[in-house]
């Protein structure tokens, strides 16, 4: 079984996009964020990235720094992340669980530990923000032979020439596209070219589904994006309403049924 | 060894978003490095506009007061707009012009690699945006109203540790925002794969000249070079040329800041350990978690978490040790420096000419010892007379 793998499979045969949600580990509490995986995945959200907090987020936008400083003056760290995750995995045996970190936190924990305790969790891929592909081979190689995947970014820079490149080599997997140049954050628009790229990284990838994310906070956004791509990313939203909203998981649980069924 | 990596340190360590750019400046590095135009343009700039060669100056006076090996001082200090930092940034930019970028971007520190790059910036005639922390630009007021002078935009930091290491996470989000036109100009030998062998290339000037000069000079070579270890790329342009004279020692001076022990300082080398971090593998100065540590050093050029990868790997090698003075042994040499040879060395430079001095003491008379007195140390009179009311001096 491979839950990723299954859910893009579920969700083509019913005609919608996945929905990837992004969360900082720690935010407001370790509890909290358990509550708020929870509120995500009963309302639509069909992948949680949770992302592990780290001091120095260089492909991050203010609101999700803003969230990781919190996390941190809490001290959360992998272990916690590790310590606390279990009790998601054993409700919600379906959905796929991906760590989204800044490698130095995956490097300083040490590389084979870390998999092995994705392995021991039964946590489903990793996804290491700044480890591309000229360096990826350093985990590519610890990871072989275990239920996990690595999931590759791909950037508006990136050249054809790359993307297959890219491509090759992953399996088991999707595929993660920036969809503008920039950091996380909320955007009202995005590219108008955004389209076409999809459907090249799409003819790319070929059977590896291709999620895109970075800018998103509307259903029509999803909805379009959803058009061409497997499914969505939504993360720095998501971290804006946890974060400056009064009754946070009532908002976010609108907000996730929103985007996932235009309420 | 893959050629973006020193032994296991160096690499490329950075977002997708970034890595166009990052094998764009590869291409064109590897194009114009060898490139009989472009090494004439900058050569011209070099000698007509920073004013190199340098002179490598005998310090007689010190010298005689401690009594033991001769020292001279490769004086960096007297480059147009104060530092080593012109060598580099002249060189980035002329291939900056070269691959059309429409806009420079930096981070600063001490506010000297600021200043080159927004003096090339108007030399050129290209936008230019300056990242520095909230606190740098405080501390180094005068450079920052250099650069505004100059017309540069200044972008005061104020996240994190408000230092320089949060002037470059700022920068290269910056950067991600439009990749095709920025031009990143890092100022030291760190960052991703291109930028160490760059910086140390375009910074290698120093001791082909030192070593020149002091052929000439002494008719030998020296028996002991010493710089200061920020990121470390003036200490790289002194050693470059002498990493095959193994008869050559060499050593890096790191900032011991209150001293190691009191966990404030800035010496990723001696006190830190193997991590990643903007684009390179490097020792850092970070927690069993993997977050980086806030550092501290009296001088704000060496307040930085990491360091070139270049230096892990001589380091490693044990081709260059690498050791520590502190502040109030920054503060010393500044002093004398300062009284008994009428030149005001940068408070980073001051670091390298503590641990000279403490090694002269040991050595012959006959024996030489060179310094690289990478900056001068206008900028640094506030932080001076503070520290000085604050230890009643």
């Amino acid at each position: 079984m491979n839950r990723i793998i299954d859910i893009f499979k579920k969700n083509k045969s019913k005609n919608i996009g996945t929905f990837v949600g992004y969360i900082t580990f720690g935010v407001h509490s370790i509890d909290f964020t358990l509550k708020a995986i929870e509120v995500m995945l009963k309302n639509g959200v069909d992948i949680i990235e949770l992302g592990v907090p780290f001091s120095d987020m260089v492909a991050d936008g203010a609101i999700i720094r803003q969230a990781s400083l919190m996390a941190l003056s809490s001290n959360v760290n992998l272990e916690k992340i590790f310590d606390a995750i279990g009790i998601i995995r054993e409700k919600f045996p379906q959905n796929p669980l991906v760590v989204f970190s800044y490698y130095n936190v995956i490097f300083s924990y040490g590389l084979e530990k870390f998999f092995k305790m994705l392995e021991k969790l039964d946590l489903d891929g990793a996804l290491p923000v700044d480890l591309p592909l000229e360096e990826r081979d350093e985990i590519l190689s610890i990871m072989k032979g275990k239920s996990i995947s690595y999931i590759p970014l791909i950037a508006p820079t990136t050249s054809e020439d790359r993307i297959k490149k890219i491509v090759s080599g992953v399996e088991n997997t999707f595929i993660y596209n920036i969809n503008i140049n920039g950091t996380t954050g909320v955007r009202d628009d995005l590219p108008l070219d955004l389209k076409d790229r999809l459907k090249l990284i799409k003819e790319i990838a070929g059977d590896i589904p291709v999620v895109s994310g970075f800018g998103i906070q509307k259903y029509s956004q999803a909805k379009t994006i959803s058009n061409y791509a497997d499914g969505y990313v939504i993360g720095s939203k998501i971290m804006k309403i946890i974060l400056e909203e009064d009754e946070p998981l009532v908002k976010l649980k609108n907000f996730v049924r929103h985007i996932k069924f235009g309420e | 060894m893959k050629k973006s990596h020193y032994g296991i340190y160096g690499g490329q360590y950075i977002a997708e978003s970034l890595m166009m750019p990052i094998l764009e400046l590869e291409e064109a590095y590897d194009k114009y490095k060898n490139d009989k135009n472009f090494l004439e343009e900058l050569d011209y700039y070099m000698k007509n506009y920073v004013g190199r060669e340098t002179p490598l100056t005998f310090a007689k006076r010190l010298t005689d007061f401690l009594s033991g090996a001769k020292i001279y001082l490769k004086r960096e200090d007297l480059n147009h707009t104060g530092a080593h930092k012109i060598n580099n940034v002249l060189g980035q930019v002329l291939l900056a012009k070269r691959m059309n970028k429409k806009k420079l971007i930096a981070e600063t520190g001490a506010g000297m690699h600021g200043v080159a790059v927004a003096t090339a910036a108007a030399l050129f005639n290209i936008e230019c945006e300056i990242f520095m922390g909230e606190i740098d630009v405080k501390r180094q007021k005068a450079n920052v109203d250099r650069m505004k002078i100059l017309g540069a935009k200044i972008h005061s930091v104020s996240e994190g540790t408000k230092t320089l290491k949060d002037a470059m996470n700022e920068a290269m989000r910056f950067w991600t925002n439009d990749p095709k036109n920025i031009f990143y100009v890092i100022g030291t030998a760190a960052g991703p794969y291109p930028y160490p062998m760059m910086v140390q290339d375009f910074q290698s000037i120093i001791g082909k000249e030192a070593k020149k000069q002091i052929l000439s000079i002494e008719k030998k070579l020296p028996n002991l070079c010493v710089a200061c270890v920020g990121g470390g790329s003036n200490a790289i342009g002194l050693f470059d040329a002498f990493l095959g004279d193994m008869d050559v020692k060499l050593i890096g001076v790191e900032a011991g800041g209150k001293g190691i022990k009191t966990g404030e300082h800035a010496a990723s080398i001696n006190g830190g350990r193997l991590g990643v971090l903007h684009g390179a593998k490097t020792m850092l100065l970070e927690t069993f978690d993997g977050q980086i540590l806030d550092t501290y050093s009296i001088s704000a050029g060496l307040d930085y978490p990491g360091v070139g990868p270049v230096h892990c790997y001589l380091n490693d090698t044990k081709r260059v040790k690498y050791e520590i003075c502190d502040d109030a042994g920054a503060i010393m040499a500044f002093d004398i420096l300062s009284k008994l040879e009428g030149i005001i060395p940068a408070l980073e430079s001051s670091h390298a000419v503590f641990v000279a001095m403490e090694k002269a003491k040991s050595m012959k008379k006959d024996e030489i010892i060179i310094v690289n007195l990478s900056g001068r140390g206008d900028k640094d009179l506030e932080t001076i007379l503070k520290y000085k009311s604050e230890h009643n001096e």
